[in-house]
């Protein structure tokens, strides 16, 4: 035996900050020790504080040049109730209907098919698994109704980078979505209209919007019929045909996070009349409006709460928020308990209902984010010490016990299920659980001349809760949420449509510059595709005293420390770590030739938001593209 | 005749780099066929895939400070090539590769300027703001050679200067 050690610098596909080092048993293809790094400092809450709490909305929308529109709404929530105000349903449904579309359908879509389908295109499968491509090459599919492949190698095949169809069709259909977007944001990826209590949309010709809206949408609903159907047939290939070196099914083994699970979402979509009747309900009164917050988010259109395995924790964001804690064990930050560095207003030890942060927990208290500064260390990598700049979110529970946590597509659809809920608006029956079983129910009559016809009629999705996180699971789950997201913009395009039959088209609370109360705290959380983007506010006369926030890949790329207890004692590290220990080496190549694939792979899957996520790699001499000189001015700037 | 479309490249925050942006801003008061397309980098791909011409504007590295280049994109680039799919740093010859790597065959061309300073949060070198109507002239006798008119009011440099002073807030 031999032990093969890997750096994979960059992991993403997009920009490079995230980076895996990995040490392998090279008899037995395991993983013995993994850690995966960030090299980048973020740094926003430094510079937020002084500045006007609806700034932040804008600020951080610019963590992210794809997902922008996450953070925006995020602390749009947070700003809401610090301003003790909500939109009225109009301005509800136009939150929704534009996020459903940049960020869900736009980034689900670049993500599935153009950042992590490459890891299961015929460009790599057949280079670096063979055995598998044959396979796939003898591999009916089963979902060829939908999208028209007679095989899975057909459909390995067009999702090569650039020249496959599925790669191409994608360019187009991303656009799509994004017009759809704009239609409501005014721009993508930092959407311009949000505004604490409301959204500042052009409604002049509203009808001319939602007819545009229903255009796309309706071209949409074709498109994400077409995706969910290649990656149902790719997650049952890998299910029940693709093997890892034990002899386990590489879909449900490879890339398996914590046992037991531990999932948490945030819900998305507000219900349109609930999230504007706590203001009514409120009075203005931002305590009460907070004290109304768990009714709020968990009326949304998908649910929040946090699960161990196939129970809920709670369901309530401002209970669970309670134990949500930052440390900076392993993370190049200062520890700012340690150094004794209380926030501007000194350390809060309760919530606006009177709750204690951490239930009383001294000194675990100061670690929750209304408490916490940010303190800059920088340093060299130690992975004995610290080696990230992502700092290490835990969940502190009721009953003393402290987990690690994990976040995304398939932690929305699993509390989705666990909820046993239904959604409904007139006669489109959005989805409904049972706490075992989720259906997303997709509408037809969608023509998309682009796409097979199979994509024309009713479909109706049923995803199955799994027992634990892998990383085919979370590919599935994404292209499930692709259909949710879909299903629920013609759910709130629906509702809005019979909010303008009856005239109620104004879309936001009176607000302006400066009416904020002379102290006042919050959190705005928002189910995003890549996680749960999660902001914490403090704010003392209209001017941001403390803001703290979890980008959507905080928890899953979180570094080990010591801090959990048991069951997680031995876990006690994110998602992206548990998933790279938890895989096999499949590679058929020599070892010395082994490229990483099955790690890169699952951590693809959770979609890394480190500005996020360089991807396909293929070596050889097949093209060049070159300028040729026609003509230089070379003293232009004197003429 | 041929569907054209002008595309000006790069960000403003780095110094030279955004000129090409900055000058489609400018010329897209008076041009429904230029497109500013900042640093979206392949975020642009989707927006580009219809058109027979396509005429960038984009600093060139190669070039010394203030020089302006016609240079016409040419090759292809195809699956076994492409070492690394970046969605950011996508040069104008990326986009035209990535193109014909898509089974579309734009002509491409592109105006350069040699860029003098990419240092970030500096204003547009002098060298480059010099270049720029340079860079305009040569690009109006680009588009002239497919039919299409390049309309101009007013002056560019000071178009550039302002374009630079609105994003940078100076």
């Amino acid at each position: 035996m031999s032990t093969i050690k890997l750096w994979i610098d960059p992991i993403t596909r997009i920009e490079g900050h995230l980076a895996l080092y990995a040490e392998i048993d090279s008899a037995a293809r395991a993983v013995s020790n993994a850690h995966t790094t960030v090299m980048m400092f973020r740094g926003f809450e430094v510079f937020l504080r002084g500045r006007p709490p609806e700034d932040a909305i804008h600020i951080t929308s610019r963590t992210c040049g794809v997902c922008g529109a996450a953070h925006a709404n995020a602390s749009t929530r947070a700003c809401d109730v610090a301003a003790g105000m909500t939109p009225l349903p109009m301005g509800n449904v136009l939150r929704n209907m534009a996020y459903a579309m940049t960020d869900y359908t736009y980034d689900h879509s670049i993500i599935l098919n153009m950042l992590e389908g490459p890891d299961y295109s015929e460009a790599i499968v057949s280079k670096l698994t063979p055995s598998v491509w044959q396979t796939a090459q003898q591999t009916p599919a089963n979902y060829s109704s939908i999208h028209g492949y007679r095989t899975i190698a057909d459909i390995m095949r067009d999702l090569n980078p650039i020249q496959g169809r599925i790669w191409q069709l994608t360019v187009k259909h991303q656009r799509i979505a994004r017009e759809a977007g704009v239609l409501i944001y005014g721009r993508h990826s930092h959407p311009s209209t949000l505004i604490p209590g409301g959204i500042s949309t052009d409604i002049t010709l509203l009808a001319s919007l939602l007819q545009e809206y229903y255009t796309r949408l309706s071209l949409l609903t074709a498109w994400v019929k077409f995706v969910w159907a290649i990656w149902q047939d790719l997650y049952e290939f890998f299910r029940d045909h693709v093997s890892t070196p034990d002899g386990q099914s590489y879909a449900l083994t490879q890339g398996k996070t914590h046992d037991p699970p531990v999932l948490l979402a945030s819900g998305w979509s507000d219900d349109p009349e609930v999230y504007s009747d706590i203001y009514d309900e409120a009075g203005g009164d931002w305590v009460k409006l907070y004290s109304l917050l768990d009714k709020a988010y968990n009326a949304r259109w998908e649910k929040p709460g946090f699960a161990i395995g196939h129970e809920i924790y709670s369901p309530n964001p401002t209970e669970i928020q309670l134990g949500y804690l930052e440390f900076a064990d392993s993370s190049f930050y200062e520890d700012w308990v340690k150094a004794d560095v209380a926030p501007p207003y000194g350390w809060l030890k309760e919530d606006p209902l009177g709750r204690p942060l951490a239930y009383g927990n001294d000194p675990l208290f100061k670690y929750h984010m209304w408490n916490r500064t940010t303190i800059p260390k920088p340093g060299a990598i130690n992975f004995a010490d610290k080696y990230t700049w992502a700092a290490e979110p835990r969940l502190l529970l009721k009953d003393g016990r402290i987990a690690p946590i994990e976040t995304g597509p398939i932690a929305q659809l699993w509390l989705d299920t666990l909820h046993a809920a239904t959604v409904q608006v007139d006669n489109h029956k959005a989805w409904e659980s049972n706490g075992s079983q989720l259906k997303v129910y997709l509408p037809g009559g969608t023509v998309n001349p682009d796409l097979p016809e199979g994509t024309y009629g009713e479909l109706t999705i049923t995803w199955n809760l799994p027992n634990y996180s892998t990383t085919m699971e979370r590919l599935l789950a994404r292209a499930v949420h692709l259909a949710m997201a879909v299903s629920l913009a013609w759910a709130n395009l629906l509702y809005g449509l019979s909010l303008v039959n009856a005239g109620k088209t104004q879309t936001s609370r009176p607000w302006s510059f400066g009416r904020w109360p002379s102290f006042s705290y919050s959190f705005g959380w928002w189910q995003v595709p890549r996680g749960n983007c999660m902001h914490w506010l403090v704010q003392q006369n209209g001017r941001i005293a403390n803001y703290q926030y979890e980008a959507p890949t905080t928890p899953n790329v979180s570094p080990q420390n010591s801090r959990c207890t048991d069951p997680w004692k031995g876990q006690c590290r994110g998602p992206f770590e548990m998933s790279v220990v938890n895989s096999k080496v499949t590679e058929e190549v020599p070892p010395d030739q082994w490229t990483g694939l099955d790690f890169v792979r699952a951590i693809r899957s959770f979609d890394p938001c480190l500005a996020c996520a360089v991807h396909f790699e293929a070596k050889g001499e097949g093209g060049r593209v070159y300028n040729v000189i026609e003509k230089v001015i070379w003293n232009a700037c004197s003429l | 005749m041929e569907r054209l479309l002008v595309v000006g490249l790069g960000n403003p925050i780095y110094g030279d780099d955004g000129l090409g942006s900055c000058l489609a801003q400018y010329l897209s008061l008076f041009n429904p066929f230029v497109l500013d397309g900042n640093a979206h980098g392949i975020g642009i791909l989707g927006n580009l895939a219809d058109y027979d011409v396509l005429v960038f504007i984009d600093v060139d590295a190669n070039l010394p400070p203030g020089a302006v280049a016609v240079e016409r994109i040419e090759g292809s680039l195809t699956v076994s090539e492409t070492r690394l799919v970046d969605a950011h740093r996508t040069p104008p010859s990326l986009l035209v590769g990535y193109l014909r790597a898509m089974g579309k065959n734009p002509k491409a061309y592109l105006i350069a300027v040699g860029p003098k300073s990419l240092e970030p949060l500096a204003p547009a070198s002098r060298e480059a703001v010099e270049a720029a109507p340079a860079a305009v002239s040569e690009l109006k006798r680009k588009v002239a050679e497919f039919g299409y008119e390049l309309k101009v009011e007013g002056d560019v440099k000071k178009g550039v200067e302002e374009c630079y002073k609105r994003v940078l807030r100076t």
